[in-house]
């Protein structure tokens, strides 16, 4: 791919301004036919073996890079309507490339798209069979006995879950990315699925689990003018190889979801937002109560400032919540995705994260 | 700057498209928060779900008219065969996967020291090896 250098230069003069959009402009077009003869741009090409797989769960091991690593391993748990890849987008906007840089080991558990006869996985078997299985696996491949957890929105959710009910288990640290606890603070998904109007149970008995459609549908409501302006950025963006590249491995990932198994999706509408028990501490999960006070180990939670899927209204009670003594609220520039992962994140983000993380790895 | 902005049409239109967005983004973002819109959306989506279900239905019936396996037998055979596939990831990874990923790299990694704070001990070689003895 190139670029012409004199499109990217600033405009000087009338003159020279017409003549960099008269550039712009051809390069538009012959990159536009590109853009629609080429494939999209290779995404999750980080090398990692896939050690464990059972339906919809997957856990993956990423092969270390340095001759040194960190004692205790880090697990990332992703959130289970979205593809793990947006934290390995590309060489230089991968998060996972850059903690195998500084010298973590580094599982992630990512999720196969649930088949119908996996409609019945709750979020029981989220927290007390998969999370377990992976650190269980990780304990035993690394012979080290604590891990680190990092989860990113439900997958946070899990994770914080998880964590209250194994308080005293294998976790040493827990990290969190824009995740939600006061499910009230998620304004949109709130009233839309207020239970005067939606009726939960008819929509998950009709369908079994529910279709990516219905959820990239739902987040793009969100912000229903995004998607025309974005589009029409990117015609004005054609020139840009970087911009392209991108804007579609992004624009990929978002509409990437997957379907998500109807009871754990039951189970979130009714407890989690009607009820919300989550940060109430009267979930119940397998019979015991998820009491967030219970969290002891070292947390951080890193919020984005412009995150309109996670407003800082929902997010915010996690830290004052938990009964850790060594816990930290970063409030960072960026949106849902953009706070964890691409060019942004790099600079803006992951120093910190590796900072706070790895005085707590020995 | 604003010379520049006011001679370039095109960054004209740019802050116009931003302006665009975020109000079309408050406006819409306001009506959809609205009891009315949901009631509209929730009708929606059982319509949908409804459809969904029927046309599945009646397709299913078109197949076996026609012999054919419906879209659930056809995935009913991919999620057979993907337990398959699991079963032998999970035995050909135990078998020889961690001996194959377990590189022995010593775990005593230790974060770059802080400018100003207090060196820490190297870790001795002695450590080292252990931990690669142990990794083995």
């Amino acid at each position: 791919m190139t670029d012409s250098s004199s499109a990217t230069k600033p405009p000087a003069s009338v003159g020279e301004l017409v003549a960099t959009e008269v550039e712009r402009a051809i390069l538009r077009n012959i990159k536009g036919l590109t853009y629609f003869a080429s494939a999209a741009p290779a995404v999750g090409q980080t090398p990692k073996d896939r050690v464990r797989s059972q339906g919809t769960y997957v856990l993956y091991h990423y092969r270390p890079v340095t001759r040194e690593l960190y004692r205790v391993p880090v697990l990332i748990v992703m959130a289970p309507s979205n593809r793990g890849y947006v934290f390995d987008l590309a060489p230089g906007q991968s998060l996972v490339e850059f903690l195998l840089k500084q010298g973590y080991d580094v599982y992630m558990i990512d999720w196969n798209a649930p088949r119908a006869d996996e409609k019945s996985i709750r979020i029981e078997d989220y927290v007390l069979r998969f999370v377990p299985d992976a650190i269980d696996f990780i304990c035993k491949d690394t012979r080290v006995h604590d891990v680190t957890v990092l989860g990113y929105c439900m997958g946070g959710v899990l994770s914080v879950i998880y964590a209250a009910l194994q308080a005293g288990g294998p976790l040493k640290n827990l990290i969190c990315i824009a995740t939600p606890v006061d499910f009230s603070g998620m304004t949109h998904f709130h009233t839309w699925t207020d239970r005067r109007h939606f009726d939960v149970d008819r929509l998950v008995d009709s369908v079994g689990n529910i279709p990516p459609t219905f959820l990239v549908e739902m987040f793009r409501m969100i912000r229903p003018a995004d998607r025309l302006a974005m589009r029409i950025r990117l015609i004005d963006n054609l020139w840009n190889d970087e911009y392209v590249a991108a804007f579609r491995r992004f624009d990929g990932w978002a509409t990437d979801m997957l379907p998500l198994p109807g009871e754990y999706f039951r189970e979130s509408i009714k407890e989690l937002f009607w009820e919300g028990r989550l940060v109430g501490n009267t979930l119940r999960i397998g019979g015991r109560r998820v009491d967030l006070r219970k969290i002891k180990i070292p947390l951080l939670h890193v919020i984005a400032d412009r995150d309109h899927f996670v407003p800082y209204e929902a997010s915010r009670r996690l830290v004052e919540s938990v009964g850790s003594r060594s816990k930290l609220e970063l409030v960072l520039n960026g949106g849902h995705v953009s706070v964890m992962a691409g060019v942004g994140a790099a600079k803006r983000v992951w120093p910190r994260l590796d900072q706070w993380l790895g005085e707590r790895s020995t | 700057m604003n010379d520049r902005k006011l001679q370039d049409p095109m960054e004209f239109f740019r802050n116009m498209l931003t302006n665009f967005q975020e109000s079309g983004n408050t406006i819409l973002g306001q009506t959809m928060r609205t009891e009315e819109f949901t009631r509209l959306l929730q009708g929606a989506w059982q319509l949908s779900a409804f459809s969904e279900k029927a046309v599945g239905a009646v397709m299913e019936q078109c197949l076996a008219q026609m012999h054919l396996p419906s879209r659930a037998e056809v995935a009913e055979l991919g999620a057979r065969l993907q337990r398959i596939e699991d079963m032998l990831n999970q035995l050909v990874s135990e078998r020889f996967g961690a001996r194959a990923r377990r590189t022995g790299l010593p775990r005593t990694r230790r974060p770059p020291p802080v400018a100003g704070a207090e060196q820490p001990k190297p870790v001795a070689k002695k450590a080292r090896r252990r931990a690669r003895r142990a990794a083995r």
